[in-house]
Order: structure tokens, then C-alpha cells, then sequence
């Protein structure tokens, strides 16, 4: 006679070669960094009204300095305000992250009156909605949206249903090219949440 | 390259626990298939325990943050100890089934 517990475990035993197969073909071939590309939104680096950095959910190390994933997102804000593609910067995400972002943009060049924050918000959505207010009495509608890579398809629309023409600038992604196993696997986590954060934005009404 | 190195080093390690195995401790090379069976039922399990680890997780930031008067992220569970921990549960379960008499199909032990 069968045990009672045969059928549970034949299904533990399928799930677990599905696990481990999907194991090994993501760290070990390129697939992740294949549909990583597949799905990557292409910058677009045009002059627009204003640049908005979004907030990476970080503050700011010992150092002042906002740490690794925001660090690269406030930099490619302040390059593409350096190279004159809109008058204004801003930066979104928790008030010490702003201020981390904010003292940097100063300390390389970008003057104080330029620099507008944009405190308070927890999600993308909310990020959307209080840059609405803030850019709204400007009339700034083209934007040069900066976030990473699996974040910025969610964040454009969210930004587009807010009103905005967001121009995305992608950084602090994934590396497409890093082929370690390590790397690999990251990416494919990162793929994974933003594609459980769609679901749910899609599940809520925001998208 | 790198992962060509990874997987020789894993190759290596394997190797030579399977000679400790078979040629030291005297392990019936034949009941390796039968291992590898536990092995992915282990790794079923672990699955589960990750899955409900972090729907439960969801469910509870969404609870707080429908009733809480503060907001709390869902990056709260964006940790690497849920993995982790969703291991040594798995493996305790399997070694808690392996402690007990297996049930019969009347649901009787």
C-alpha cells in the first residue's frame, strides 16, 4: 500500500528539482542576464524641464555619503545636470538620503538654488504624487526620471499617470555584463521583486 | 571561467567525500539515487517555507500598514536571513518526518 505521505513528497521532490534546476540555469548560463536585456528600458537623454533622481529606500553611510545604489542614481542626476539637460535637480526618497544626495550634488558643483527635495514619500507612487505637487506650479511636465533598471518600466508609468513625459535614465541597475554566478542570481532576484511590485501596483489600481 | 572554477571546486569536494564515504566510512554507493531523492525533497520543502515566509511577511507589512499609523515597507522582508532561515526549517522538518513513523494510508501510525 502507498503511504499516505507519497503523493506530499513526490510533489516536494518535483518542486525541488524545479528549484534546482532553475538554480543552475540562472547562476551558471546567462538566461538572467539574457531576459535582463530583454526587459531593460532604454535611456533617453534629452534637455528637459527638470531631472528627478528617485529615493533607492537608503540613507547615508558614516562617511555623509548616501550609500551604493543611491550613491550612482544622485551621481547620474548630477552628470545630466552638469551637462545642461535641465535647470532644475531633484532628488526624492527619505530626508536623510536627500540630504546625503543634496551635499554631494553641492560639493560637485551644483548650485544650492538648483538642488529641490522632495521629502516624505515611501513608495513610487507616492514619490509620483508629491512630485506632481512640486513640479506642478512649474509646469514642468518633461522629465529626466532616473532610477534603476528593473524599477524605471514601473516608475514611468507611474510617473505617465501622474502627468508627467518622463524621459528614463537608467542607473544603479543590474550590470548586464557581470556574468558571475553571484550577480547573476542578484539579477535575477531584482527581476523577480519588481515583477511581484507590478503585480501588486497592477492588483491596486496604480498601473 | 569563474564558473567554470565553482563548479570543478564543487566537482572535487564531491568526489572525495564520496570516496570518504564509500571507501572510509563504508556507505552503500547504491543508495546514493535514493539520497539524491531526499536531497530534492529537502529542497521542496525549503522551497515552501520560502514562499509562505514571505507571503506571510506580505501579508502582515500590508495588515500594518492598513491599520498601522505607520508606513512599513515591503522591502522589510527583502533580506537575505529569510533565505536562510527558510533552510533550517526546511531541514528541521525533514529531520523531524525522519524521527517519526511514517503514517499508514488510514491515517493511523
Amino acid at each position: 500500500m502507498i503511504p499516505a505521505t507519497a503523493s506530499p513528497l513526490r510533489s516536494c521532490r518535483l518542486l525541488g528539482a524545479a528549484a534546482l534546476v532553475l538554480l543552475m540555469v540562472s547562476a551558471f548560463t546567462p538566461a538572467a542576464n539574457f531576459l535582463d536585456a530583454w526587459i531593460a528600458v532604454p535611456s533617453v537623454v534629452a534637455p528637459a524641464a527638470a531631472i528627478v533622481v528617485l529615493g533607492a529606500g537608503g540613507g547615508t553611510l558614516d562617511d555623509g555619503l548616501p550609500d551604493a545604489l543611491s550613491l550612482r542614481r544622485a551621481l547620474r542626476g548630477i552628470l545630466l545636470y552638469r551637462a545642461g539637460l535641465a535647470p532644475v535637480l531633484v532628488f526624492s526618497g527619505s530626508a536623510a538620503e536627500i540630504e546625503g544626495r543634496a551635499q554631494m550634488a553641492q560639493r560637485l558643483g551644483v548650485p544650492a538654488a538648483a538642488v529641490l527635495r522632495a521629502p516624505g514619500s515611501h513608495t513610487t507612487r507616492d514619490e509620483a504624487a508629491l512630485l506632481r505637487e512640486l513640479l506642478g506650479g512649474t509646469g514642468a511636465r518633461r522629465i529626466l526620471l532616473v532610477t534603476g533598471e528593473q524599477h524605471m518600466i514601473r516608475a514611468r508609468r507611474v510617473f505617465e499617470r501622474a502627468g508627467f513625459e518622463p524621459l528614463p535614465v537608467v542607473a544603479g541597475g543590474s550590470a548586464h555584463g557581470d556574468t558571475s554566478p553571484r550577480a547573476r542570481l542578484e539579477l535575477i532576484r531584482d527581476i523577480c521583486q519588481e515583477f511581484l511590485a507590478r503585480l501588486y501596483y497592477r492588483a491596486a489600481g496604480y498601473l | 571561467m569563474r564558473e567554470g572554477f565553482l563548479l570543478v571546486l564543487i566537482g572535487l569536494t564531491s568526489a572525495g567525500a564520496w570516496a570518504v564515504g564509500a571507501r572510509r566510512l563504508g556507505l552503500d554507493t547504491r543508495a546514493l539515487g535514493a539520497a539524491a531523492g531526499r536531497l530534492l525533497e529537502s529542497l521542496g520543502v525549503i522551497v515552501i517555507f520560502l514562499a509562505a515566509n514571505l507571503l506571510v511577511a506580505g501579508l502582515l507589512i500590508l495588515t500594518a500598514r492598513s491599520v498601522g499609523p505607520r508606513f512599513v515597507s515591503l522591502y522589510l522582508a527583502d533580506d537575505v536571513i529569510v533565505l536562510v532561515l527558510s533552510v533550517l526549517q526546511g531541514l528541521a522538518f525533514q529531520a523531524w518526518r525522519g524521527a517519526s513513523p511514517l503514517p499508514r494510508a488510514d491515517g493511523r501510525t
